[in-house]
């Protein structure tokens, strides 16, 4: 009897002394905001076009032409821009284009015309002024995503990317409206875009 | 503290939301194992605090791209994220993963490349990405890493068993006798 009755003393002080440790994780997560120029398309334009930001027809042969909203003619900055959030987690943005600049929509077709991708080129920036995001600094557009040069790596926290365009036009391209598709694609630090 | 940072953020989201398209995702990284004649249930969940609905297409790709012959997957290959979906109502996205129990191999016989079927065994690991892209002009992909293990079966532990049993029954026979 003694012996049950210590057993049950001694259960009890063992359940007043439990230290209950509950650790709740937080998921890792990330969100991507675009700005509403970079999220409608890039465009680009002449000289005059950029000092205006609207879009004008561009000429074969002219090199490094702007994206239409490169620099706001009211401040000077690029209003492609990329915000970035992530918790708990390391992230790279990287970038690419579907297909060269095609003047057809599939890409395709004895009458269909290219301009080759690597002749657009993009600079990146945590500033965001008339020098900053660079040409000096630009890279090459490429198919795909370009591991080598992402817009930005290894982000944790809140991040503001500006980012620019330019164009060069081959000489004696054809008169057409070319198009491609952009992406941005955000993947996990360490893994491949 | 970590209250009032969540909410600081979804208040910027709103707030910065209301021109440009904004998405969100977690959890960024899986880590999951898969085994034949079980599904395994995942959720990824999305936001969407702009003030317009986005429309997304789904995608799951893997390095391997045999990964088809270890394990099915099925999510829904498009959805609409409604507006102002922030942490407290995100979508969810269901996936589903089903181990396969015969896998296709081949072997050369004659210089002849020929399809056979075989049991699962083995582990195999493969990375996959499930990949949200938005449908705009420049769209944006986000993606949430997969690490998958697909287990078979394990012929040894199987064989094991067999042998024990055996003896097993050795044993009590022997003992019968005597």
């Amino acid at each position: 009897m003694i012996f049950f009755i210590l057993i049950s003393i001694n259960s009890n002080e063992s359940y007043n002394n439990i230290l209950v440790n509950i650790s709740i994780s937080q998921p890792s997560y990330y969100f991507i905001q675009t700005s509403e120029k970079l999220s409608s398309g890039v465009f680009f334009t002449n000289y005059t076009g950029a000092l205006n930001n609207e879009q004008y027809q561009l000429l074969p042969g002219t090199t490094d032409n702007n994206a239409t909203w490169n620099y706001n003619k009211t401040n000077m900055k690029t209003e492609y821009w990329i915000l970035s959030y992530s918790n708990g987690v390391y992230i790279n943005i990287c970038q690419g284009a579907v297909n060269h600049l095609c003047s057809n929509a599939n890409c395709s077709g004895f009458d269909n015309y290219i301009i080759p991708i690597d002749n657009v080129k993009w600079s990146s920036s945590f500033e965001n002024n008339a020098n900053y995001p660079s040409l000096l600094q630009a890279k090459k557009m490429k198919i795909g995503f370009d591991n080598n040069n992402k817009i930005a790596e290894k982000l944790n926290g809140q991040y503001n990317i500006f980012l620019r365009y330019w164009l060069s036009v081959p000489p004696n391209t054809p008169p057409y409206n070319y198009n491609t598709t952009y992406q941005i694609k955000v993947v996990v630090y360490g893994y491949d875009c | 503290m970590g209250m009032i940072a969540r909410i600081l953020v979804i208040l910027f989201l709103v707030v910065f939301s209301l021109e440009a398209s904004t998405i969100g995702i977690w959890p960024s990284k899986n880590d999951i194992s898969i085994t034949p004649f079980k599904n395994y249930k995942e959720l990824v969940y999305l936001i969407n605090p702009s003030d317009e609905d986005l429309y997304v297409d789904v995608s799951f790709v893997c390095k391997n791209k045999d990964y088809k012959n270890f394990f099915r997957v099925y999510y829904p290959e498009s959805l609409i994220l409604p507006k102002f979906s922030t942490f407290e109502k995100p979508r969810p996205i269901l996936i589903v993963f089903q181990g396969n129990f015969f896998i296709k191999d081949n072997f050369v016989l004659f210089n002849k490349s020929l399809d056979y079927y075989k049991i699962s065994s083995g582990k195999n690991k493969f990375t996959c990405m499930l990949e949200v892209r938005t449908q705009e002009a420049t769209p944006v992909i986000l993606t949430s890493v997969f690490d998958i293990e697909s287990k078979g079966f394990d012929f040894k532990k199987i064989a094991l068993f067999f042998v024990l049993a055996l003896f097993y029954f050795i044993f009590k026979k022997r003992n019968s006798f005597f």
